[in-house]
């Protein structure tokens, strides 16, 4: 089949005075996971739920292999979205939960299929054992997973997750993005997975839609976009520590820092007002300038700095081997090829 | 003896639980504590007793060389954070930040003085004549922690005071606890479940597990040298790979093998022959034509400063790995890979406690 399986253009809903979805326009292949990634009121929301066919745009094109689909109700989409909070029926078992979705109007299955379908779901999620217990004594991973088995029981054409894994705790969280790329994987079918979480989108995404107030600031692989960031708003948006971001002027092929020579300039960025660092990208002796340390944060493999340099206060993730501790001077050096420049 | 030393502290509850089963403690003053262990470990009780909100069944507490077990909160000189604190909103932030002073041994020709320190230190200086409404989220809860830190007991105890922080934020007001807590040097409890938070503020963590301390030590200790499964597999992000086999020792040396593989995997130092957990943190995982684990690869995930490469290897859950960012291995290749043997931990598999 030619083009992408979904497609959505010129996507725009308001609400009131604020615009929710400014012209969205982005694509997901047949067999790919597209991760969107924004803060709290990005729009992430109300893009899943109009895909879904849950809210009406006011303006805009959606559509899945080829065909429109704003003029089709929810069900006759026939996309899979699961929540943030579960949504699971509360007193019901497991099994009733799982069979529910199997057994709305059009759907035709003969009770053999209903009850492979469960079981197949049932063990592709590892829930097997928990099938005819009351969801209400689940742990918050079971429910999860139990919620995730709802969604694919019924083999939809697409996966919609909205923060799905935001909920749970982080041993749990990190155990069910590798289980839900794999679970995708085997599956076939395309995912839209909502999150703000940079970790989750990094290791997660085939490619990541950076969302912002409504707009789309930039779309690539998890590399590209951490690599090469189209504007400080996208390069903010990734990186744990945040990416160092500081207004320099070019002169005489050196960048300047609150008034003084700082480093050497990249050639190819003298026009930059701003430079972005990632914290990664630093030696901490060799540099020409010093930096006090005023925080030292164990992380196991590495530690993270916080330190003044230049006036400006800067993360540095240096090996667990550093022997630096708050107080010390260090003399930073940024690797001049990982700089990265913006003219504002 | 300590600035604080807990003893034989113990808390059963009238419905019968055991939520602390007997815990020592002793801290030194000005020493950064973090109480450690997932929901239900006894952290919270624990902190809750030394602050004398919770009458201890068992044990005693001691503060700067007095016995405080019996003592009413107030008569503590303790200072408490936690996770919600409401601002006065018909006050400026100055007037939030004198509140707390009030009542206290401070004069009050010296209150200002310290508001304007502390909030100059804690970087909302600029703030002062502002009301808490105008102030966004993050400032808010800048003013909140402010206020509960700006004087100095002779213990801080916080209660996972960044829990509702979105995790953008958390780096920047935990580093900024720190440096408050640097600066101040009051003895600080604090009590989380979220291990990178522990590490990255702790001078020691004590890592805690059903009601009872499973490790106590600096953030690196407890991460190269866990004590037992439970610490190797709760701290770290991932926690530490873990794999079930046996040792078998010979001539040449130790060796571990992985159940359900053909794999020998050299040991550094004789050990003793038998069932063993072998564990290795992902960054001591190599890749290495000639090392002796094969696996495959099922998942890539790519972090920006680094990549955690899953190995199958077969019938132990998956090896990870941890790389530079520009690793290029793709999924479904066949991987070899040693582990650098200096690093490598041995388990009981029946106590889950060093070999």
């Amino acid at each position: 089949m030619s083009g992408p399986f979904l497609q959505v253009s010129g996507l725009t809903r308001s609400f009131g005075p604020i615009k929710a979805l400014d012209a969205v326009a982005i694509d997901a292949a047949h067999d790919e996971l597209l991760v969107v990634l924004g803060p709290t009121g990005a729009g992430k929301t109300t893009l899943l739920r109009t895909i879904a066919g849950l809210e009406t745009p006011d303006a805009g094109r959606i559509a899945m292999q080829g065909r429109d689909i704003l003029d089709l109700d929810p069900a006759q989409r026939d996309v899979a979205l699961v929540f943030q909070n579960f949504s699971l029926y509360p007193n019901w078992s497991v099994r009733k939960n799982l069979e529910f979705p199997l057994k709305a109007p059009g759907r035709n299955l003969d009770r053999r299929q209903i009850v492979e379908r469960v079981a197949w779901a049932a063990s592709v999620l590892r829930i097997a054992d928990l099938l005819d217990r009351d969801v209400t004594s689940l742990s918050g991973g079971q429910m999860q997973r139990v919620a995730i088995g709802r969604a694919i029981v019924r083999k939809p054409r697409m996966f919609l997750m909205d923060e799905p894994l935001t909920n749970l705790d982080a041993k749990l969280r990190e155990a069910l993005r590798v289980e839900l790329v794999s679970l995708r994987r085997s599956l076939a079918v395309p995912m839209i997975f909502v999150t703000h979480d940079q970790a989750e989108a990094l290791s997660m995404a085939d490619r990541i839609a950076v969302l912002d107030r409504g707009r789309i600031l930039q779309v690539g692989t998890p590399e590209q976009v951490y690599q090469n960031p189209v504007s400080t708003a996208v390069a903010r948006q990734l990186g744990q520590p945040k990416i160092n971001l500081i207004r320099v002027a070019c002169e005489n092929g050196m960048w300047i820092v609150g008034g003084q020579p700082a480093f050497q300039a990249r050639h190819d960025a003298r026009t930059a007002r701003i430079i972005g660092i990632r914290p990664e990208n630093f030696h901490i002796t060799g540099g020409r300038h010093p930096a006090v340390v005023r925080v030292v944060e164990e992380m196991g493999p590495c530690r993270i700095l916080l330190a003044e340099w230049l006036g400006e206060p800067i993360h540095i993730i240096a090996p667990q081997s550093a022997a630096v501790r708050p107080g010390d001077t260090i003399y930073p050096d940024p690797d001049p090829a990982a700089v990265l420049a913006w003219d504002r | 003896m300590s600035f604080l030393e807990i003893r034989s502290l113990a808390k059963v509850f009238p419905d019968g639980t055991r939520a602390v089963k007997g815990v020592d403690l002793q801290v030194q003053a000005g020493e950064f504590i973090v109480l450690l262990g997932p929901s239900g470990c006894g952290k919270t009780t624990t902190l809750r007793m030394i602050a004398g909100l919770e009458r201890p069944s068992y044990g005693s507490v001691f503060l700067d060389g007095g016995d405080v077990t019996c003592l009413r909160p107030a008569q503590r000189d303790i200072g408490f954070v936690f996770q919600f604190y409401a601002l006065y909103p018909h006050m400026t932030v100055r007037e939030n930040l004198l509140f707390p002073l009030e009542n206290t041994g401070v004069p009050p020709d010296q209150r200002e003085n310290m508001v304007r320190t502390t909030a100059r230190q804690m970087g909302i200086g600029s703030l002062l004549g502002r009301h808490p409404g105008r102030l966004s989220g993050g400032d808010q809860q800048k003013v909140s922690l402010a206020r509960a830190m700006i004087r100095e007991p002779r213990l801080w105890l916080m209660d996972e005071p960044l829990g509702t922080i979105d995790a953008d934020r958390r780096i920047e007001l935990r580093e900024w606890v720190r440096e408050r807590q640097l600066e101040a040097r009051v003895t600080t409890l604090y009590v989380t479940h979220d291990q990178e938070e522990a590490m990255s503020l702790a001078d020691r963590v004590v890592v805690m597990n059903d009601g009872e301390i499973d490790q106590v030590g600096s953030p690196t200790a407890v991460y190269d040298d866990p004590a037992s499964l439970f610490t190797a597999d709760f701290v770290g992000s991932p926690g530490m790979n873990l794999l079930d086999g046996e040792i078998r020792t010979g001539p040449a040396g130790s060796l571990f093998l992985p159940d359900g593989s053909h794999v020998e995997i050299p040991l550094a130092a004789a050990a003793r022959a038998g069932r063993a957990v072998l564990g290795i943190r992902g960054e001591f995982v190599r890749p290495d034509e000639n090392g002796p684990i094969s696996g495959t690869v099922v998942m890539n995930e790519y972090q920006g400063s680094f990549r955690c490469i899953h190995l199958d290897i077969g019938s132990n859950g998956p090896i990870v790995m941890r790389t530079p960012p520009d690793c290029s291995f793709g999924l479904d290749d066949r991987v070899r890979a040693s582990l650098i043997p200096e690093h490598v931990r041995l388990f009981d598999p029946g106590t889950g406690r060093r070999l």
